[in-house]
């Protein structure tokens, strides 16, 4: 099957699908990730109250605080000064390790504690820290397993839901040097305990940041493990990661964020544990980090911020996408090749990465809306898709036969008279080519077409000339 | 190592500038028109009633909740907890509510250790096996206790032992998540405020649902009705 596909530039996103295809074990996971989630993301928005007018609302905090970010950014990190932080900023990944190091560095750090954050898997942090020979614990229940598999997550909420409850037992015997048994409660007290004793050792917690509060330098958190509560409460040093795109202007915003995130991610009303920090413990508390450092990262933002994928920094990373697109269904995470999968991947990793290596990308859709029906902050994720094929076919990243089609194509919609006549003639052809009323198999480079389905031919008489025909008729 | 340190604000302002000629860049790119909402848009509340309502899903959460009026039927549950999960030591906080029941008395007289907020030995905050504290509010809409830092009231008690004890008494309960954030003062902000709603969960395993991974395994709840007598 992969032989058919090698010469065409889809190579690894295709072959990776079909081997995600075949794989028995992610396919009935994917299909319980979906059952699960997306029906209660569904049920939880119908259930909510005005849930609609709610999501354009958060949609609109989103566009009205990027229109002016600048100010929103420089007021938190004045807000979180005042309240006894440090702020950092960090133009590229370079800068956030290199700023991390440095402060390991300075202050003697030699174990580090993470929650789960997306942000830092992006910058492949925990590789750089263990070059400079730092500990690094993941303590998110998914990705400490992870971590032990040396393997990437494959879903935003549920990092490691690739993975059997057999392989997970294995893995945990085979890296811990302890017995388990295959249920999730045996593992999961396992995992406590483990996790539990690497706390206790820790000199820094790192974390991400779901939202930055400018008014009032608070950074919120939302776990349901607690591990993120946890990783920012323990360790005496507590290094929190943002992308500049999840700062939010006041307090009184919050709470639509709140009531919107669980629900699209997966249908609770809120997740377990929600906190809100804000600076490093006071003065006379005796439990909580005595550090707290914001750094504020840009990576590539900036240049989306300023163009016309703009919308794509709304995102909240709830993965409600991830749940509702046929295509993650079928391929799982893995097979996007990036660090954020599904339809806000497809969009993301062209534009952070770049858009030549992950080509495939904007074309892993059948624009079916799915994802902008669940998002939260309703990301119109397909006209975003169409604009990176657009930008494709402009940087000639896409065969010159397809551009050709493309040009051909649009020259012709515009002119009736050209159109009446292409479709004439492309029914004709149809016609031509088919045994009785189907059309089975279309030739050489669009086959594709009629790989899993056949064609009904055109009727010779259009239903345009049919209804000239009509027109006089009196009904 | 290479010390990486370019002055502090030639980095902040090169950053800001370049964040600001992008946000410029990217008006033109708004997609939706400056709009008014209704203030509290998808306010829930709490039907039928606060405490039936807490009540309703505090349980949906998985949290085992004991409904109590008076004193006497407070200290009863509780004695009859410890007596139950026989715990050796306790992370408590300072409050009036636990005050108000004795909380400290009756742990005395089941000769379990408290260790109260002054206690900073680490390895005894760690080894605790149940926390005991109030709440500065609890909504009822989710079934959310709220839980600020102070010196009086660690982090760690609704944190780190493996069962959390709260004692919510019915005056502290408040309908909605938008109720909260009207009583909340943006500059008085704790260094934590934490919103915990159940026990610790986790369905990292073929999303099949565990308690107890991180935070406590197991959410007690005491409801606590106000009555006529008691203020």
């Amino acid at each position: 099957m992969t032989t058919d596909y090698k010469k065409q530039p889809h190579h690894e996103f295709l072959s990776a699908s079909q081997e995600a295809l075949g794989k028995a074990s992610l396919q009935i996971a994917l299909s319980r990730l979906t059952d699960t989630l997306a029906a209660g993301n569904r049920s939880a928005f119908s259930a909510l109250p005005d849930s609609d007018l709610l999501r354009e609302k958060a949609r609109s905090i989103k566009d009205h605080t990027l229109a002016s970010l600048d100010t929103y950014l420089e007021q938190l990190s004045d807000s979180v000064i005042s309240k006894g932080g440090q702020v950092h900023w960090a133009k590229d990944a370079q800068d956030v390790r290199n700023i991390i190091l440095d402060i390991a560095q300075k202050k003697q750090v030699q174990r580090i504690v993470k929650s789960k954050s997306m942000t830092t898997e992006e910058i492949h942090l925990n590789d750089a820290l263990e070059n400079a020979n730092l500990e690094v614990i993941e303590t998110d229940f998914g990705e400490y397993i992870l971590q032990l598999a040396k393997e990437r997550p494959s879903h935003l909420v549920a990092p490691a839901v690739h993975k059997t409850r057999e392989e997970i037992a294995d893995l945990l015997e085979s890296e811990l040097k302890i017995p388990v048994t295959p249920e999730p409660e045996a593992m999961a007290k396992l995992a406590r305990n483990q996790l539990r004793k690497q706390f206790q050792k820790a000199d820094m917690g790192i974390t991400g940041v779901n939202f930055a509060v400018a008014e009032t330098g608070t950074i919120v958190l939302v776990s349901n493990e607690g591990n993120a509560r946890l990783t920012a409460t323990i360790p005496r040093i507590h290094v929190a990661v943002m992308g500049i795109e999840k700062v939010i202007p006041a307090l009184k915003d919050l709470p639509v964020f709140i009531k919107l995130l669980a629900r699209a991610a997966t249908g609770q009303k809120i997740s377990v544990y929600t906190s809100l920090v804000t600076g490093p413990r006071r003065t006379e508390e005796h439990v909580g980090p005595q550090e707290f450092h914001l750094v504020i990262m840009d990576n590539g933002r900036t240049d989306i911020l300023g163009s016309p994928m703009r919308e794509s920094l709304f995102c909240i990373r709830c993965g409600a996408c991830l749940n509702a697109c046929p295509i993650y269904r079928n391929v799982g995470g893995h097979a996007y090749g990036g660090t954020y999968s599904g339809p806000i991947g497809a969009v993301l990793t062209p534009l952070y990465d770049n858009l030549e290596d992950h080509h495939h990308l904007p074309h892993a859709s059948s624009l079916c809306g799915s994802c902008q029906a669940a998002c939260p902050v309703k990301i119109a994720i397909p006209e975003l898709l169409v604009r990176l094929r657009a930008s494709l076919n402009r940087q000639k990243l896409t065969p010159f036969v397809e551009r050709l089609i493309y040009q051909t194509w649009a020259h012709t919609m515009v002119r009736p008279g050209l159109y009446r006549l292409a479709s004439s003639f492309a029914g004709w052809l149809m016609r031509l080519g088919a045994s009785g009323n189907w059309l089975t198999k279309m030739p050489g480079p669009i086959k594709g077409w009629t790989q899993t389905r056949d064609f009904r031919t055109p009727p010779k008489q259009s239903f345009r000339n049919w209804w000239k025909k009509q027109k006089n008729i009196r009904f | 190592m290479n010390s990486f340190t370019p002055d502090p604000s030639d980095t902040k302002n090169a950053f800001l500038n370049r964040v600001r000629q992008a946000t410029v860049k990217g008006r033109s790119f708004r997609v939706t028109t400056p709009d008014s909402f209704p203030d509290q848009l998808a306010y829930v509340g709490a039907s039928p009633s606060p405490l039936l309502c807490i009540k309703r899903e505090l349980e949906s959460v998985g949290a085992k909740v004991y409904c109590l009026s008076g004193k006497t039927a407070v200290q009863d549950c509780l004695n009859q907890v410890l007596e139950k999960r026989n715990p050796q030591s306790v992370l408590s906080w300072t409050h009036p509510v636990l005050e108000k029941y004795e909380i400290g008395r009756l742990l005395h007289e089941q000769h379990v250790t408290l260790c109260s907020p002054d206690d900073q030995n680490t390895d005894r905050r760690f080894k605790a096996e149940m926390g005991i504290s109030s709440v500065d509010w609890a909504i009822a809409e989710t079934g959310s206790l709220i839980v600020c830092s102070k010196l009086e009231q660690p982090t760690d008690v609704s944190l780190l032992p493996p069962v959390h004890l709260a004692l919510v008494e019915e005056t502290q309960i408040i309908p909605d998540i938008f109720d909260l954030f009207t009583l909340l003062e943006p500059q008085g902000l704790p260094s934590n405020l934490g919103f915990i709603t159940g026990p610790s969960k986790t369905g990292d395993i073929e999303l099949k649902l565990t308690t107890g991974v991180h935070g406590p395994k197991e959410l007690l709840v005491f409801l606590i009705e106000s009555s006529p007598s008691s203020p």
